[in-house]
């Protein structure tokens, strides 16, 4: 409630003419977020109300806005200055944070899909934050036709809950559903909703057409609103879960929308969509998670994903100076050996993992493919370090370098399943390991591409580069294709 | 070979032959862009400047469909604060009706010009006018024959080029580079177009060389050898901003980029029409969008008279007409009433200097800053913190060189305008030469680990649970920089410099095999870089030879703070070489001979002035005695002193009331106005420090010291006018397009910048390249300007025979003083006498 009642303030503040206000509304945020860090250790901090209830994991979620909406507004201080919609921009940030926090806290179903739809609204409000410029407006109505209608599917389906099920409560939906025919729809339009919030494919466009906002708002989307589909699944587990094709649909679609989005990312020439579409990536691959039942995880990869997209997001101007990205080629006598060092570590570093995070489950069950993520990474970053000089005392580098990175993979994992309900992750099934298999195949292809024959004579690769570049352009109003159609 | 063939070859040709034509004339059109790392100013109306500024700004207003002049909101802020006087507003309307009737027929009745005038200067505000078309204005533009049947496939051939440039020009950003580029970019394409399998047949019968092809392909587009050259200036001009990049790229031989991936504007034209014939077949319906002057005008002429519903084309098009000629002659009348008053202040102030007493006894110390206009109030308060004499001369001290980093890396460190003469080696200091390994190498490691980084993001497998091993850091990282952007980089620094050891870094001047400056060289670059800034006798214990550089966070635009002229270099390097030339005692033996004589007890010291945080560092201080250790703690705190004065001074141009949280702005990554840079320029002063010294320009004024009594041949003040003039007009006019129209000479908002392919940004989700400078550098906030758009003004303090010899030698003066790029006014010392020179030559007292 105190929580509630501080960011209410903020915004009424920012409705009052008063010179400093938006000063104010930082200061109460942080204020918020303190509150709401130091409920995690003694959960009365928070009471419950008004339909919200701030279990931990609750709790959790609440931190985490309130945490990127501070870093959000004190950027934001500075980074608008000047600017005549300064004021209204905070408006609507403040707004976004409490709603995102009844969405996040909420108990009673109707608060949450309103949060939602509300927080949505924002959003794209905020992203066409000039509404002259007409391609920030387009991108503002491709979002709210993607999003609303999303958050709109969700409010359906939390009425059809209310209407067979009898009651508005998360917890008590939790505890038992009970089966009536309508459970599919229900669970399809929660689907459908998560899909688009993440922007997975084939709901990805409005998210590719979003980068017309300004700096700061694409931050605070990246690591807050489009993470909000893993948030829905795992709210909702109890309603889709019991249906048989729906973690097949999110693991094919989240693995599809892994795959294209991070391949559009590589072929990307500016900075904002390289980053768009490398969220894109990753949502797939947390919305993959969710499909494998690995709840905990995929909360911690929006989390950690979040904070670390925000941070890219706000430095994107130190792109000029900053050096050429490339991606690893071994190649060359020494590319054997240092393969064989990597993955020897990578195996230590998956071990690690485990050691912090095993109680999920064991090597049968879809944990394994998170162990098999963790060590490929793991021997990646020790050859790339190793790989420029691969003295004596830089293999040891590189080692330590990789096995702190897996240690601290794994203690962050550890650090959200320890705030959440215990989930079991479920057995591995015949989709599984073929995912492996192919994420496995595209690291070495990448790795080893300097042995693959000549581009030049290899059509297929060249194809998929056009594909790539131009299935990931925005939609053309979206786009400034005439230099005054631009507006301050 | 038969008769028809002979008679296609001919045919062809001449056609190329007349392409060329078309080609060279527009090539001139387009003014050349830097790529954001190497940022130098230039004028956007550079292709235009052999026409005098009046008719250039006309014809660069239909060119680019941009604002040329100040906008009227802008005049009439100016007018507010007493810059422009009240009564130029009356002058501008009566201006406007000495070639314009009164009143105009129009319809049954007319129109009372003069009122519409009035209310034009009075009230239009140009910013929320809508700039749509509608039926009357497409009506009437298409009467004026403004309208062009093939300008409706102009945007959608630049919504693919957007996607191609970005692609091809990219510099690093993408992981996965675009195929085929060392081909050049037509070809490179036309690979891709193949790869994509549409019109696969059309694609492979089209010829290899560009021109041939362009030629088919203006043939396969149905544009008549009469309309081939507007056709081609369309298509140039539909992307100006990369088509101004690609005009940079392609005169540049030794750039690395360049010759790797060869591209010039013959080349994306090819590709325009290219995409023109396979990507955007058959033509669009829509009707072109209008230019945005006649539809501003049209706009608010609608709503001042309310023209009937059944108003024709033929009727409103006087009217338009004569809207726009009025709207442009009153503004040229305001704009020049505008620096008539900064003209006359000015004037006025320096005139009653002319008698200023020089520097009599022998300062502490004498410092030489670049003529950049920031110099100016710092060396002000400089001068007040003790027995100080300060110096302007360009920030390059006369060392044409390029030096070759430590890690390897060639930086050019000289103004554009010269090629490297030399190549040095960069070296550490005598002080710190032990620490120049552990430097390196940690250097190094420093780059491996962050391409380590890089590489785990750009795969298929890995970045996924790279990125939640790092994501705890980088919020970490994320909220210490937004609230706490002070301490976090002092702590950044810390641990950088525990990382590797500050080292002082410095070209090396001593010849050794091919590196190096040869004696006689040094003599003479240390000699005239004497002479030019009049320092030839006096000399103090103490003479510091100060360059200067930004210090910026998370800013695109970094390398535009640093120097306008110097392609984002430094001038440290270049101050500490040259000191380290005045130091040796062969140089000054040799110039004793020349009548220069340096006192032994005279020690030069290279410094850096950092324009953000008005801190001066010294670099590369050799072991000293006592008597020398005194003199230069002694100097050291009074440049702290000066620090904390000037920054008080820089604190109000922000609208802040103390220098509190002036040093944060080099630190922070979320600011949008670190510094005002060159922001505000508009003269510049020739003329000794002496005669400056008690006036307060308020850093609006490049100053570049000059002794008339010394340069009896005039060979430094022809080096002058002919070099640092040039360059200070390049940046002026870059200040001032960008601050009158934003969207078509400047970056836009800040805000939303995309950096695309490291070389420059686009605006949200891709756009043409937005060149010269974003908003909030010329902007105090979205209602105030910071920078005055003025044309530079130059006031010489020299014999006005002197001056009038150098402006008939040389064509680059007559072009920028009879075209009124910029004015001269020359105060004679001799007679007292102020001289101006007219456009047609003449001079008026």
């Amino acid at each position: 409630m105190i929580l509630i009642g501080l960011l209410v303030f903020g915004l009424l503040e920012l409705l009052s003419p008063l010179p400093r206000a938006e000063r104010l509304s930082t200061f109460l945020t942080g204020v918020g977020f303190l509150l709401s860090l130091g409920a995690l250790y003694a959960p009365a901090l928070l009471t419950d109300g008004l339909g919200l209830v701030f279990s931990p994991t609750h709790t959790l979620l609440s931190v985490v806005v309130c945490f990127i909406s501070l870093a959000i507004q004190a950027y934001g201080l500075r980074h608008f200055g000047g600017h005549r919609t300064q004021r209204e921009v905070f408006r609507y940030l403040m707004s976004l944070t409490l709603s995102l926090v009844f969405f996040s806290a909420a108990d009673h179903l109707l608060i949450m899909a309103a949060g939602l739809l509300v927080s949505n609204g924002l959003l794209a409000r905020l992203i066409g934050f000039q509404l002259e410029w007409k391609a920030a407006a387009a991108s503002a109505r491709y979002t709210l036709l993607h999003l609303g209608g999303g958050a709109l599917l969700l409010l359906a389906a939390v009425g059809l809950v209310y209407y067979t099920q009898g009651h508005w409560s998360l917890e008590r939906l939790s505890l038992s559903v009970e089966v009536t025919p309508w459970l599919p729809v229900i669970g399809g339009l929660v689907l459908l909703s998560a899909l688009t919030q993440s922007a997975i494919w084939p709901f990805h466009r409005w998210l590719i057409a979003s980068a017309n906002a300004p700096t700061p708002v694409s931050a605070f989307m990246h690591a807050g609103l489009v993470n909000g589909g893993a948030v829905v699944l795992y709210k909702l587990y109890p309603v889709w879960s019991t249906l048989a094709w729906s973690a097949t649909l999110l693991v094919v679609l989240g693995g599809l929308t892994a795959i294209a989005g991070t391949l559009w990312m590589l072929v990307q020439s500016d900075v904002k969509r390289t980053l768009t579409c490398s969220t894109m990536g990753q949502m797939g691959f947390m919305i993959m998670q969710c499909g494998m039942g690995l709840f905990p995880a995929a909360i911690a990869h929006m989390i950690w994903h979040g904070f670390f997209k925000a941070s890219l997001f706000l430095s994107a101007g130190s792109t000029v100076k900053a050096a050429r990205n490339k991606s690893l080629s071994l190649y060359g006598p020494k590319a054997l050996p240092l393969f064989l060092f990597g993955l020897i570590i990578g195996g230590l570093g998956a071990f690690i993992f485990w050691m912090f995070t095993g109680a999920t489950g064991g090597l049968g069950s879809t944990y394994a493919l998170l162990l098999l993520f963790c060590g490929i990474t793991c021997a990646h970053a020790v050859m790339t370090i190793a790989e420029p000089s691969p003295t004596a005392g830089r293999l040891v580098l590189a080692a330590a370098l990789g096995l702190l990175g897996s240690t601290v993979y794994g203690l962050s994992v550890w650090a959200v399943e320890s705030q959440l309900a215990h989930f079991t992750a479920p057995a591995l099934n015949g989709l599984h390991p073929g995912i492996g298999l192919f994420f496995v195949l595209g690291w070495l292809l990448m790795i080893f591409r300097d042995y693959l024959p000549d581009p030049v004579g290899d059509s297929w690769i060249t194809r998929i580069y056009v594909w790539a570049l131009r299935s990931s352009q925005p939609l053309r109003n979206s786009l400034n294709v005439r230099r005054s159609a631009y507006r301050l | 070979m038969t008769l028809t063939e002979t008679f296609t070859q001919q045919y062809i040709d001449q056609g190329l032959q007349k392409l060329q034509q078309h080609l060279d004339h527009l090539s001139t059109l387009i003014a050349p862009t830097w790529p954001l790392a190497h940022a130098v100013a230039c004028n956007p109306l550079q292709g235009l400047e052999r026409l005098p500024f009046a008719k250039a700004v006309r014809r660069g207003q239909e060119l680019f469909d941009a604002n040329t002049l100040p906008a009227l909101w802008q005049i009439r802020k100016a007018v507010k604060d007493g810059e422009v006087q009240e009564k130029a507003i009356a002058q501008a309307v009566s201006r406007a009706l000495d070639t314009l009737p009164a009143t105009l027929p129009f319809g049954k009745s007319s129109v009372n010009l003069e009122a519409l005038f009035t209310a034009m200067v009075q009230e239009l505000d140009e910013r929320p006018i809508e700039q749509s078309s509608d039926s009357l204005l497409s009506e009437t533009l298409t009467e004026m024959g403004q309208q062009r049947p093939w300008q409706p496939t102009l945007e959608p051939v630049n919504q693919e080029m957007i996607t191609w440039l970005g692609a091809f020009l990219d510099e690093g950003q993408a992981a996965w580079p675009m195929p085929f580029r060392e081909r050049g970019f037509y070809r490179s394409v036309k690979m891709l177009l193949l790869h994509q399998g549409e019109q696969t047949n059309f694609i492979k019968r089209l010829p290899e060389a560009t021109g041939p092809a362009l030629l088919m392909l203006l043939r396969h587009l149905g544009i008549e050898a009469a309309e081939q050259r507007d056709f081609l200036r369309d298509h140039l001009m539909a992307l100006p901003g990369w088509a101004s990049y690609i005009r940079w790229r392609s005169e540049q031989t030794d750039y690395a980029p360049q010759q790797r991936h060869p591209i010039d504007l013959e080349e994306y034209l090819a590709v325009r029409l290219l995409v023109a014939a396979v990507q955007v077949p058959g033509r669009p319906t829509k009707a072109p969008a209008p230019a945005k002057e006649w539809a501003m005008l049209h706009h608010w002429a609608a709503a001042q008279i309310n023209p009937a519903l059944g108003t024709t084309a033929a009727e409103w098009a006087p009217l338009l007409k004569a809207l726009r000629e009025a709207y442009y002659l009153m503004r040229l009348s305001l704009l020049e009433s505008w620096e008539q008053s900064f003209r006359r202040r000015m004037t006025a102030d320096l005139q009653s200097q002319l008698k200023a007493p020089a520097v009599e006894g022998r300062p502490e110390a004498q410092l030489a800053f670049c003529i950049d206009v920031r110099s100016e109030p710092f060396r002000r308060q400089l001068e007040s913190c003790g027995a100080y004499e300060t110096f302007g001369f360009a920030g390059f001290f006369g060392l044409p060189i390029a030096y070759q980093t430590v890690l390897g890396k060639r930086v050019k460190s000289l103004p554009v305008l010269l090629q490297p003469a030399h190549e040095l080696k960069e070296v550490a200091g005598t002080s710190c030469a032990h620490d120049l390994e552990k430097h390196q190498s940690g250097l190094k490691l420093l780059k491996e680990l962050k391409q380590a980084y890089k590489s785990l993001k750009y795969n298929i497998a890995t970045p996924f649970a790279a990125v939640e091993a790092l994501g705890l850091p980088a919020g970490l990282i994320t909220i210490g920089r937004s609230l706490i952007p002070g301490p976090l980089s002092r702590l950044r620094r810390m641990g950088r410099r525990w990382f590797r050891p500050e080292v002082d870094l410095l070209p090396d001047v001593a010849q050794v095999d091919q590196w190096g400056i040869p004696m006689e060289q040094q003599v003479t670059y240390a000699g005239n870089a004497l002479r030019m800034m009049g320092l030839t006798r006096n000399f103090a214990p103490l003479v510091v030879l100060c360059g200067h550089g930004s210090q910026t966070e998370n800013n695109p635009y970094a390398a535009a703070l640093d120097c306008g002229a110097c392609g984002g270099s430094h001038g440290g390097p270049n101050a500490a070489a040259m000191a380290s030339i005045l130091n040796q005692k062969a140089v000054r033996e040799a110039l004793a001979e020349e009548g220069i004589v340096i006192p032994g007890d005279t020690l030069f010291v290279g410094a850096q002035h950092n324009t953000t945080t008005d801190a001066v560092q010294l670099i590369n201080l050799p072991e000293l005695d006592t008597e020398k250790l005194a003199q230069i703690t002694g100097l050291q705190a009074g440049l702290a002193k000066a620090q904390q004065r000037n920054l008080e001074v820089r604190s109000t141009q922000f609208g802040l009331t103390n220098n509190k949280g002036m040093l944060r702005r080099s630190a922070d990554w979320s600011e949008v106005r670190p510094e005002w840079g060159l922001a505000g320029n508009a003269g510049f002063v020739v003329a000794p420090r002496h005669m400056t010294a008690s006036l307060d320009l308020k850093g609006r004024c490049f100053l570049h010291s000059y002794d008339w009594s010394q340069d009896p041949d005039s060979k430094s003040l022809e080096v002058i006018l002919t070099a640092p003039l040039v360059v200070a007009q390049w940046i002026n006019s870059q200040y001032f397009f960008s601050t009158v129209d934003n969207t078509a000479f400047g970056s836009g908002s800040k805000v939303t910048h995309n950096v695309v392919g490291k070389i420059g940004v686009m605006q949200g989700n891709g756009s043409d390249l937005m060149h010269g400078l974003p908003w909030q550098s010329v902007m105090k906030n979205d209602e105030e300007l910071y920078h005055k758009p003025l044309r530079l003004t130059a006031f010489v303090v020299a014999p006005k025979a002197a001056v009038e010899q150098l402006v008939e030698k040389h064509q680059v003066l007559q072009k920028l003083f009879y075209n009124e790029w910029v004015f001269l006014k020359v105060l004679d010392p001799e007679t007292g006498v102020t001289w101006v020179l007219e456009p047609d030559g003449s001079w008026v007292r």
